[in-house]
């Protein structure tokens, strides 16, 4: 194999993939990126068995082949690199030499054979969304996964697609987010739960304008987009029954500027406790009065003018749970569903349908 | 003394700080009771024709080199004349508390480490009771006149020292240790008597040529940091007997567990798991009871012949003993059991303070099983053990005793 990359679109490219290898591996080769040429390119595939990226870089290639060599070090490397062309070629014993300016780097490779297959699914029908859509949706649920290594089914973001909707939802246990959004016609029925990995570099990687194909098989979720493909093998489990969580009907309802609440919670949880940060809601007509306190620090509250009419209610949030609920939000007006000490809230736009986070109370 | 730190807390002021720990206890207590069994070797734990572990060992059944945590079958070839007894935890936990309150007589600050043994801060109590070393005299004494025991005890002016002080002339021991004589009274000591120095670092020490703690205390901190990390750090101040530590009264215990051997090797998964459901719910009544929550659960698996494994995992702090389990039962069936099992245990740790928190949006009958237990523990206190158990346990015979807090 003989080729020359253009050093920014080489390094895009691998800024791409990179970061799918793990920093410490199973298997030697999978500490490794393949660099595949043929025709007009060049192909970087990175994987850790269950999240798997390529991407393809333009190239003028004088012979085909194929290698593996460390990602992290190429990535290293070419990133020092001045924007010039580099030529890549590779030697006996899957060794690779690389060339730029006056700099020449020799790499000890792997022999490209024993890198695992990246295979993307062939799936029966793509959905297609926009770029910016599925960001947005991606950001409105993934703070929601669960860290609870216990609790694998919960490790990712359930993905629905059903008649002509698109749905994602991810909870932790303590709270669960859900974004929705109908797109112009059906797109058939199929649902996986996408790993936390492949959702965080999903939102890396996507760009702002293109639009996006994703699909889900029996054991795979495929995303792609012009010259690149991402594979993910889904979280095998079941996922709980999400719309049996989210309450409906609550009879009290608070409306409050988004702003304010976000500084005022900012505030008064600076002198909660570190752990959940638990601060008291206090609500009465016209008026939300936040509190948090610490045995050994003191306390703060703060009060609020907000759109209220229901009787004294007093309870307990997770500070950090609120915020993360708010931040996903772009109107000017939340809404707040709450009942009792004991059941869980619901936090929403004031117009928006496509979201809503389920919040459970803290006893405090 | 030439090595001079940062000040401490606590080192303004000398302290005075004992470790009270008993004499072989639940071998002496079934002395104690069974004056037939005095001057023999006893041995308690589990059955020796089965295949058990030792949990104590009179001073008698020591001097055939039978000690705790041994495989009882081994016990018995050691001592085959030995009267074996089980253990009964109740007994011993009643006579613990006996202990704990003799010395609460003397200061207000006592921690008790395990059923056995506890620290008490004498610091300041000279006005009330004399001199530490008198205080000390007397709650042996004590212990002696309202147990019919002996304990041994260390007087130091930290707790590490005093630990090391209590284990040195036992039984009956009294080793004192003053303030700024520290390095003196450890450097003859093998460096394994310093907490943390196991096996591993016993012999890394060795390597370098260090096998007392005085030869310790000649390597220089930056050399122990270079070798060992943080830990060389501690190395080198307890090597000093610097250990600036409180006696906590409250101290939340390290982990609470249980575990069981079998009588014979178990094959069947089902019957494994029945077994950690026992035990799941045994560590959850005692997490409530010392009002924690346990955030990691490790499972503890013992294959034949004699080969241990552990594996944790970490979760949202809970008390509860279906929880417990199922973290439990998910270790289990990672570790794709193909040989039969001796022992099956189940340890909650990470514990920390319960009933503040997060409530659970899954799993909607949390809440339920919670005021549950809450019932479930006041029945058992008042009808003893055993006396509501989840359906799933009924087939298996009453709880044993042997398996208890670990």
């Amino acid at each position: 194999m003989e080729v020359v990359l253009d050093r920014d679109a080489f390094l895009k490219g691998l800024q791409m993939v990179q970061n799918i290898v793990e920093p410490r591996q199973t298997l030697p080769i999978l500490a490794n990126v393949l660099l595949e040429a043929d025709a007009e390119t060049v192909r970087l595939t990175a994987t850790d068995l269950e999240v798997g990226a390529r991407v393809s870089v333009p190239a003028k290639v004088a012979s085909k082949g194929a290698i593996t060599v460390s990602a992290r070090k190429l990535a290293e490397i070419v990133k020092e690199l001045p924007a010039a062309a580099v030529a890549v070629k590779v030697g006996d014993n899957a060794s690779v030499s690389l060339r730029c300016g006056g700099v020449i780097y020799k790499l000890l490779g792997l022999p490209p054979d024993d890198f695992p297959p990246v295979v993307p699914a062939a799936p029966e029908s793509w959905v297609t969304l926009e770029a910016k859509t599925l960001r947005e949706m991606l950001s409105q649920t993934g703070f929601a996964i669960s860290h609870d290594e216990t609790r694998y089914a919960l490790n990712g973001v359930l993905l629905v697609l059903q008649g002509k909707e698109v749905l994602m939802v991810a909870t932790d246990g303590h709270r669960l987010a859900l974004a929705k959004r109908s797109l112009g016609r059906g797109v058939g029925g199929a649902t996986g739960i996408v790993p936390r990995k492949a959702v965080l570099e999903i939102m890396r990687v996507l760009g702002v304008g293109e639009d996006v194909q994703i699909a889900i098989t029996q054991n795979q979720f495929v995303l792609q987009m012009p010259n690149f493909v991402m594979t993910a093998r889904l979280i095998e489990g079941q996922f709980p029954n999400y719309e049996a969580v989210i309450p409906k009907g609550h009879p009290r309802k608070m409306v409050i500027a988004r702003g304010a609440v976000t500084a005022a919670l900012r505030r008064v949880s600076v002198m909660a406790e570190e752990r959940n940060k638990p601060v008291r809601f206090t609500l009465n007509p016209a008026s939300l009065r936040l509190s948090a306190s610490s045995q050994e620090l003191g306390e703060a509250e703060e009060v609020l003018d907000v759109d209220y009419a229901g009787e004294e209610l007093v309870i307990g949030f997770n500070s950090r749970y609120v915020l993360d609920a708010i931040a996903a939000i772009e109107t000017e007006q939340v809404v707040f569903e709450l009942k009792d000490p004991q059941s869980a809230g619901v936090i929403k736009s004031i117009e928006d349908e496509g979201y809503c986070c389920v919040i459970m109370p803290m006893r405090i | 003394m030439a090595e001079q730190g940062v000040p401490r807390r606590g080192s303004r002021t000398a302290r005075a700080i004992a470790h009270v720990d008993m004499d072989a206890f639940y071998a002496s207590i079934e002395q104690r009771d069974r004056p037939e069994l005095r001057g023999k070797p006893v041995i308690v734990g589990a059955d020796p024709t089965g295949r058990g572990v030792v949990s104590a060992a009179s001073y008698e059944a020591r001097e055939y080199g039978v000690r705790s945590a041994m495989p009882i079958g081994r016990a018995a070839r050691l001592c085959p004349h030995a009267a074996f007894l089980p253990v009964d935890m109740a007994k011993y936990r009643q006579v613990s508390l006996q202990i704990m309150a003799i010395l609460a007589d003397f200061s207000p600050l006592v921690e008790p480490v395990s059923v056995d043994e506890a620290f008490v801060d004498l610091t300041g109590t000279e006005r009330l009771l004399g001199s530490p070393l008198e205080a000390v005299r007397q709650i042996k004494a004590r212990i002696r006149c309202e147990t019919g025991l002996t304990a041994s005890a260390g007087l130091a002016p930290n707790k590490f020292l005093a630990k090391v002080a209590s284990d040195l002339e036992k039984p009956d021991g009294l080793v004192v240790v003053p303030p700024g004589g520290e390095s003196t009274f450890l450097a003859p000591l093998p460096v394994e008597r310093i907490w943390g120095v196991g096996r591993v670092t016993a012999k890394a020490l060795r390597e370098l040529g260090i096998a007392t703690v005085g030869q310790l205390q000649g390597v220089p901190r930056a050399v122990l940091v270079r070798r060992f990390g943080k830990h060389g750090e501690d190395l080198h101040d307890l090597a000093f007997g610097r250990d600036d530590r409180a006696v906590e009264p409250f101290g939340v215990p390290k982990s609470v567990g249980a575990e069981e051997t079998f009588e014979a090797d178990l094959r069947d998964p089902e019957g494994l798991k029945t077994t950690l459901r026992a035990h799941a719910e045994r560590v959850a009544a005692e997490l409530r009871e010392g009002g924690f929550a346990a955030a990691r659960v490790t499972l503890k698996l013992r294959l034949a012949p004699f080969e241990t494994h552990t594996r944790s995992v970490t979760g949202e702090p809970t008390q509860d003993g279906l929880e417990l389990y199922q973290r439990a039962v998910l270790l289990l069936d990672r570790e794709r059991v193909t040989r039969p099992v001796r022992l099956i245990g189940l340890s909650a740790s990470r514990l920390g303070p319960a009933g503040v928190g997060q409530l659970d949006l899954l799993d909607p009958a949390a809440l339920r099983r919670e005021r549950l237990a809450r019932v479930v523990d006041r029945l058992t206190e008042r009808f003893g053990e055993g006396t509501v158990v989840p359906a799933a346990l009924l087939t298996r015979r009453s709880s044993r005793r042997g398996a208890g807090s670990v």
